[in-house]
Parts: structure tokens; sequence; C-alpha cells
């Protein structure tokens, strides 16, 4: 009981320092790409503290509520867009059968918990009673809810290729090739789970509840202060929820050669995959909401229902 | 399919364009520490009136050209008769002469009109105040300018009347 307490604070207090230093990674290389330098002056080597003068000062600003807004759902929004992204961490096996919550059924957890930051983001959208944080909700509703199906279909792919439906029996399935590597149904998967995860983490080019020209920011407009930073967490926390289960369920989680420990290997697979996120985020420009659905339900979707099949078949004649 | 893999293709090639300038050099500078170094005719920086190094007597000979061309309309002189100068420039002088730079677009156009290159540009970046009245330069301040340049020779902008119109000139032009 206590060494459960203690991992699981351990988990959320790193899982925390890493969505905070993703933002400092972020802009670094955003910075990189445009031949800039980016934060440089907030701590000695390269603005090394600048995410904590970020957060200092989200919490000294204040924190406004509109008058004409549904203050309960106003205020439970951040929360609900915050608290699904971190515990989908609890889920993560950190090591052979290490995790906060080691479930047999613990792949359909995770992904149910990744859906429901939506639910917060519709909240707030709703809740603050201002057209344009509506709309984007509604946009996000609209290409998240699609943009689920071709994802959940490419990640039924690792689970049918080791017959497991537990992320610990997907990682140790694993121990022979990593599953990006088996031939064209892994690497098909992957970037099919890929193209829907900057969907689902609302990542450019396919970050279209942010169009600020159409849509003045996103479905935070009305949030300030505390409320703002814990919706920033929010995405980034999703954004390093769906890399880190990309490391799991491809690239074999906390497998990997023993000088270093697993979580490390799985951190180091994660915050590769996240650089690869931002290499395709300031590459690329928005698309429109009617090219975003066309890709997935006329080109995504099918790709991964054939993908599921040749999966089965490669299963069932091993 | 075939857009498909134009946009697979195009994705490609724009992940290779952000990848070859990953790897430029950052043209940041870290500006107060690091100073780009200004052109030879900068002209971004404040004026000056310059005068005769040998007499000391001012150039203005308050002919106002540089009041009539200016866009902004923010020059503004007044004519004082006097002695004749040693120099043979005339005899008559500016009494006033003000330059409200809040509104100088740095078109440069005084400069090019003036047949005494009295009014000149300054090599230096633009001072920053916090008053309206410290962009308002009068004629002691813009004197005080001239007197500095003088001094650092390197603050003078290369751009002068007599210059600016020998380069403009067309060719075969009197």
């Amino acid at each position: 009981m206590i060494a459960a307490l203690i991992l699981s604070a351990l988990v959320l207090s790193v899982a925390m320092t890493i969505v905070a230093y993703m933002t400092w990674l972020e802009r670094k290389v955003a910075a990189r790409f445009q031949n800039r330098i980016g934060p440089y002056h907030v701590g000695a080597p390269h603005g090394w503290l600048q995410p904590l003068a970020d957060i200092m000062k989200l919490i000294v600003k204040e924190d406004i509520t509109p008058r004409a807004a549904d203050r309960v759902l106003f205020n439970l929004g951040p929360v609900l867009v915050v608290v699904p992204a971190l515990l989908g961490f609890a889920f993560i096996p950190i090591g052979p059968g290490l995790a906060v919550a080691n479930h047999a059924y613990s792949f359909p957890f995770f992904l149910a918990l990744a859906s429901l930051t939506l639910l917060g983001v519709f909240a707030a959208g709703w809740s603050s009673n201002n057209k344009y944080a509506l709309l984007s909700a509604l946009r996000l509703v609209a290409l998240v809810a699609s943009y689920e199906i071709p994802m959940i279909l490419a990640l039924l792919v690792p689970a049918v290729l080791s017959g497991s439906l537990s992320l610990s029996g997907i990682v140790e399935a694993q121990r022979g090739l990593w599953f990006a590597a088996t031939p064209v149904i892994g690497q098909l998967s992957l970037l099919l789970f890929l193209v829907c995860a900057l969907a689902e983490g609302n990542k450019s080019p396919l970050d279209l509840l942010e169009a600020e020209s159409e849509l003045v920011a996103a479905y935070n407009v009305e949030y300030s202060g505390i409320k703002f930073a814990l919706f920033y967490a929010g995405e980034y926390a999703h954004t390093l929820a769906m890399c880190t289960l990309a490391a799991t369920v491809f690239f074999g989680g906390y497998l990997g050669p023993a000088f270093l420990p697993g979580f490390v290997w799985l951190l180091l697979k994660s915050v590769v995959l996240f650089v690869g996120v931002l290499w395709i985020r300031w590459s690329l420009m928005r698309v429109r909401i009617d090219q975003a659905l066309r890709l997935n339900w006329l080109v995504l979707f099918p790709v991964a229902l054939v993908n599921v099949f040749l999966a089965a078949f490669w299963a069932a004649g091993r | 399919m075939a857009s498909a893999s134009a946009i697979f293709l195009g994705t490609l090639k724009a992940m290779g364009t952000t990848l070859r300038n990953a790897f430029r050099r950052s043209t940041t500078l870290r500006y107060p520490k690091e100073k780009r170094p200004l052109p030879a005719r900068w002209r971004g920086g404040s004026f000056a009136l310059t005068f005769d190094p040998g007499t000391g007597e001012e150039n203005c000979i308050g002919c106002r050209l540089c009041e009539y061309i200016c866009p902004s309309e923010i020059i503004a002189v007044t004519l004082r008769k006097g002695e004749a100068r040693a120099n043979g420039i005339g005899a008559t002088y500016c009494d006033v002469f003000t330059l409200d730079y809040q509104a100088c677009m740095q078109c440069e156009l005084c400069i090019q009109v003036c047949p005494t290159d009295a009014i000149v540009m300054t090599r230096a970046l633009s001072p920053a105040t916090r008053t309206r009245e410290g962009l308002f330069l009068s004629k002691e301040r813009l004197m005080d300018n001239g007197r500095r340049l003088l001094e650092e020779t390197s603050l003078a902008s290369e751009a002068t009347g007599t210059k600016l119109r020998e380069w403009t000139k067309p060719e075969g032009a009197a």
C-alpha cells in the first residue's frame, strides 16, 4: 500500500516535471527549426529555468471567471483535462511487472482515459459562453471522435500480435523484436497511430481547434492564469501520454540494453518520439476541417481496417 | 489515392526543409551584448545640424527646403538675416529649427535637398526615451549632436546632401 503510494507519487511528479520541460523543449526545437535561439535568459545554460518562470507568472496572474459563464463547468474543465491525461501514466509499465496499476486490461483502460480529456475540453468550450470557444470545442469533438476509430484500429495491431490486452504483456511480447520492426504491418500501424495522435493531441497540422484567424485562439479563450496553465499542461501531458504509449506498444517500452534502467529507456524513447512530433508540427501547416475529416474517413480508416486483418493473419500464421 | 501519396511526399519534403534549417547557424543576436554592424548610410539614427569645424559657423542657411519636402511635416524652420559668413555660404541663418522625431519615417528627403549639407543623420541606434519631449529635437539638441559628430566621426552617416545628389545624378547630366 505504502509502496504503491510512493510509486504513484514518483510517477506523477516525474510526469509533471517532464510535461513542464516539454514546453521548454518545444520552444527550443521550434527555434532551432526557424534559425532562432529560443528561451535563453532565464537560467544559465540556455534558459533551463524558463518553465519555472512561466508557471510562476501564470500562478500570479488574475484568475477571471466570465459573468455569463457556467461557473461549475467552467472551473471543472481544466481539471477534467489534466486528471485523465495524468491518470494514464498509472498504467504505463516502467519495469518488468512494475506499474502503478498493473492490470490485465490496462491497454483499453489507458485509451479510455486518454479519450476522457475530450469531455473537459468540451465542458470548457460550452461553459465559457463564447461563440469561438464553443465552435472550437465542437470542431475538436468532431475531429477527435473520428480519429479515435483509426487510432484504436492501429493500436489493435500490437494487441493482436502479442495476444494480450495488458501493456506489460505487450512489452514482454516484444523481447525478441519491437512491433515497430514487424514488416509492413508494424510500420503501417505506427504511421497510422502517429497521424491520429497528432489529431488527438491537437498538434499541427491537425490542430484545427486553435485556428487563430477563425477562432481567436481555441476553446480556452476565456481562461486565464492557473486554469489556462492547467489546460496547457493537460495538452502536453496528453501528448506525452501518447508518445509514451507509442514507445510502449511499438518500441518495446522499458526494454533496452542493461546499462540503463528500464524507465530511462522508456523516457528516452518517449522524448525522441516527442521531438519527432515537434518536427512534424513545425514542418506542416494546418489543414482545413474537411481535408482532415476526408483524410480520416477515406484514407486512414480503410487502411487501418486492412491492417488489422493483415495482423490477424500474421498472428494466426505464426 | 494519388492525393494521399502527394500528401505523404509533401510531408517528407517539408520535413526535409525544416531538418536542413535545424543545422543552420542561428540568426538571433543577443542584443545588448551583440550588435549588428550598422551600414555606412544608416538612416535609423537621430539627426544633427553640422557646422564649419574651422570657424564654428553653422551651415544651415534657413532656406526651409527641408521643411517643405518633409512628408510628415515635422520640421519647422524660421529664417533670420544676419552678418555674411566668412566662408561665403550666405548671410541667412535659421532662428528656430525643430524636428519632432516621433513622426519621422526616416525617408532621408530632408538630407537630399539640403543645399549646404547642414542637416545629416547619425549612425547610431535610435534613441529610446520615456517621454514625448525626449524625441523632440530642438535646435540646441541638433547642434549638440553636430558637435558629437565632430568628436566621433564614426557616428556620421556617409550620406550628405551633396553626396546624395552626386550619387543619383543621371549619366551625362551637367
